[in-house]
């Protein structure tokens, strides 16, 4: 009886796939933990051998010593400023034009699509001079402008955004349309309400590439306090030291408002995951 | 008349008076200054600007880091692109200026008496020119460094201070020995070192040969490592794998492994030692860096630009503001804290360096290296030269039989078929 008890818990909860599982998350996990533990460790804790896993105390030194070394505060608000701008106007750009590619009919459309998914192909590296030529011609650079325009055309998301749109029955469009809806109420009564979970999904990865940006801040902006966070992680970083301790107490200081935004979208984004197949 | 001549004159003292008084004193001038250096060392560097700034001679900084040294190439290349270039930049290559016919900074440090030229290590102008000529000005210097770590070699009766190994036949003897003598530690390996190039090209210098070829006018530049005579670098690392002396593959890991405490020796940029001084104290020392049949090492590092301006009086600031950081004083202090050699003779008499000695002998080692430092021909493609050494090393390092002179062949071609695609 205890036999055949143990077997079906066995069969219930699938065991050798949970261990394979919790191994596999243990090991996405581990990198975080780390990182946590070694922003309250000193340098000699750091490099200890055999490794030191917890440090001798929980100190808040390195944070301090952050602080001291770069105008971290003031990299955090450009940071969220830049973001959260990008972000909104990437995702107004991306929705509408999805909408247009997906349900509506206009002259070179297939055209203007190829064009426009091409653009996905080309690195920022080949992008990047030419594009701050033009605003230098401009006069943006060292501004809030010259930071968040040229970054606002997201083709990832448009093409997630798109694929999802279409999959919304036209009838329902069409039913919209006999009750007097035009081009725009139809997008924001029918279209947006019916892809809240892929819209998330698209602006949680909008929001982690702004974030993370680092080439195009650093191109154009020639001033310190217009620096956003991962300039000011490379700040940190010598060619002569290796202050491990110091830079795991900045990175886990810059991914705390990431890691909230997850938190905050965390259900929506997996119900689109689990639509799309969209993995980040 | 004479009251007019009078009158004449003592309006001239009265003009002459004022304009010294300052009431009439030019205007301040802004330069914009960009820095490649951060962590530390940029603080060192803040530090001299600083003291600049307290000089209070009319000359205002606008100065902003400018991302590590590849960050600092893409920005430095769309700046110039855009004329936005800023006036200086320190951490800057000779390409950003000979590259684009800008001989400013050459020509001033041979055309103002107050530079002076003939205090700066010799072999460091080499590191500052363009196809022949100086363009730039040597400062943040650095030279690869033999540490060890002194608390490994207790016991093992080994004394490096007194009786260093010359030769890299006898420091493969040294590691040999070390080897041995932890042979219980299954992590221990005797020597690690992170950037093999660098290494490899102090050698190849050591062994008489060059690294670049370049023709007169510098318009074709090949591997100068092609030959037999090259081989017994080639060899030497066969050497150290074959006896396990090294790690073989994984060398990214290599600083820390040796901070660890899992590696006696470590070659690497004395840029090192003030940092790792805090981790190892007094056990973190060097030896001179061990040679074929002569001494040599090839210099790292970086060099100060000058971009001149339409504005003639901004130039001018930036000349002034380079000449200060390039002088004795203040190189040496910046030298001191961030762990760069400091690029002028005398800075040798400073108590501060002399102190710097006493406090961090590895400190002496690398400075007295300066005396044997090199640099080669300035190419457009390093990850090119670079790969093409690494894939040497590899070749006979993980098979211990392969040819260390057909590796070398190998590699010269490898870099000159890259080169011509250029």
């Amino acid at each position: 009886m205890v036999k055949h008890k143990k077997k079906s818990l066995f069969r219930k909860y699938n065991i050798p796939v949970f261990l394979l599982l919790l191994l596999i998350a243990l090991l996405m996990v581990f990198p975080f933990v780390w990182m946590f533990l070694s922003a309250f460790k000193t340098q000699a804790e750091v490099y200890a051998y055999p490794p030191q896993w917890l440090p001798n105390s929980f100190h808040l030194n390195n944070f301090r010593k952050v602080f001291e070394m770069v105008p971290f505060g003031r990299f955090y608000y450009n940071t969220i400023v830049t973001t959260v701008a990008q972000t909104a106007l990437q995702m107004i750009l991306s929705i509408t034009a999805a909408y247009a590619f997906a349900k509506l009919d206009f002259p070179a459309k297939r055209a203007l699509y190829m064009f426009m998914q091409s653009a996905m192909f080309v690195p920022m590296a080949v992008s990047v001079i030419p594009l701050y030529l033009m605003v230098a011609k401009l006069g943006l650079v060292n501004t809030y402008l010259g930071l968040i325009l040229p970054q606002i055309l997201g083709v990832f998301t448009t093409v997630l955004l798109m694929s999802f749109f279409k999959s919304i029955p036209d009838d329902l469009l069409d039913a919209a349309k006999i009750d007097g809806c035009g081009y725009y109420s139809i997008l924001w009564q029918v279209i947006i309400p019916n892809s809240k979970n892929a819209i998330s999904a698209a602006t949680l990865f909008a929001f982690l590439s702004h974030w993370k940006s680092y080439l195009w801040p650093l191109l154009v902006t020639n001033n310190t306090n217009m620096r956003t966070l991962p300039i000011g992680m490379k700040y940190l970083i010598t060619e002569a030291s290796n202050d491990y301790h110091l830079m795991m107490a900045a990175a886990l200081m810059s991914i705390l408002p990431v890691l909230l935004v997850y938190v905050i979208s965390e259900e929506n984004f997996v119900k689109s995951i689990t639509l799309s197949g969209v993995k980040g | 008349m004479k009251r007019k001549i009078a009158l004449f004159v003592a309006t001239m003292m009265t003009f002459l008076a004022v304009m010294g008084s300052g009431v009439f004193a030019q205007e301040d001038v802004t330069i914009e200054v960009w820095y490649a250096i951060s962590g530390s060392s940029g603080e060192s560097l803040l530090a001299i600007i600083k003291d600049f700034e307290a000089l209070n001679t009319g000359i205002k900084l606008k100065y902003s880091f400018s991302g590590g040294y590849s960050d600092t190439a893409t920005k430095i290349t769309a700046a110039l692109q855009s004329n936005t270039a800023p006036d200086v930049l320190i951490g800057g290559m000779p390409a950003y200026t000979g590259g684009y016919g800008n001989f400013y900074a050459g020509e001033m440090v041979k055309a103002d008496p107050e530079f002076d030229y003939d205090d700066v290590f010799a072999g460091l102008w080499d590191y500052a020119m363009y196809d022949g000529e100086v363009c730039n000005i040597p400062f943040g210097i650095s030279t690869p460094l033999m540490y060890y770590n002194r608390a490994l070699l207790e016991g093992t009766g080994i004394d490096l201070e007194n009786n260093p190994p010359q030769t890299w036949d006898e420091f493969v003897e040294v590691c040999k020995e070390l080897k041995a003598y932890h042979a219980g530690n299954s992590h221990f390996v005797p020597f690690v070192v992170k950037d093999r190039p660098w290494l490899f090209k102090t050698q190849l210098r050591q062994v008489g040969n060059e690294v670049i070829h370049a023709n007169e006018d510098y318009s074709v530049k090949t591997a100068a490592f092609g030959s037999s005579e090259t081989a017994p670098v080639a060899a030497w690392w066969q050497t150290m794998a074959r006896e396990e002396l090294t790690t073989v593959g994984d060398h990214a890991n290599a600083e820390n492994v040796f901070l660890a405490g899992m590696a006696a020796f470590f070659a690497g940029s004395s840029t090192k030692i003030s940092a790792w001084t805090e981790v190892f104290g007094d056990d973190l020392l060097a030896i001179p860096m061990p040679y074929f049949t002569q001494p040599a090492v090839s210099l790292g590092g970086n060099t100060v630009s000058i971009f001149p301006s339409k504005d003639e009086a901004r130039t001018n600031a930036a000349w002034e503001f380079v000449k200060f950081i390039t002088s004795t004083q203040p190189n040496a202090k910046f030298a001191i804290n961030s762990g760069y050699l400091p690029i002028r003779l005398s800075a040798l008499t400073l108590p501060e360096i002399q102190e710097a000695f006493a406090k961090n002998p590895a400190y002496k080692t690398a400075y007295w290296q300066l005396d044997h430092a090199f640099s080669y021909v300035n190419i457009d493609s390093f990850s090119a030269l670079d790969n093409a050494i690494v894939n040497a090393i590899d070749k006979v390092t993980e098979n211990t039989s392969y040819d260390p002179a057909r590796a070398m062949k190998e590699a010269a071609a490898e870099y000159d078929l890259e080169a011509e695609g250029r």
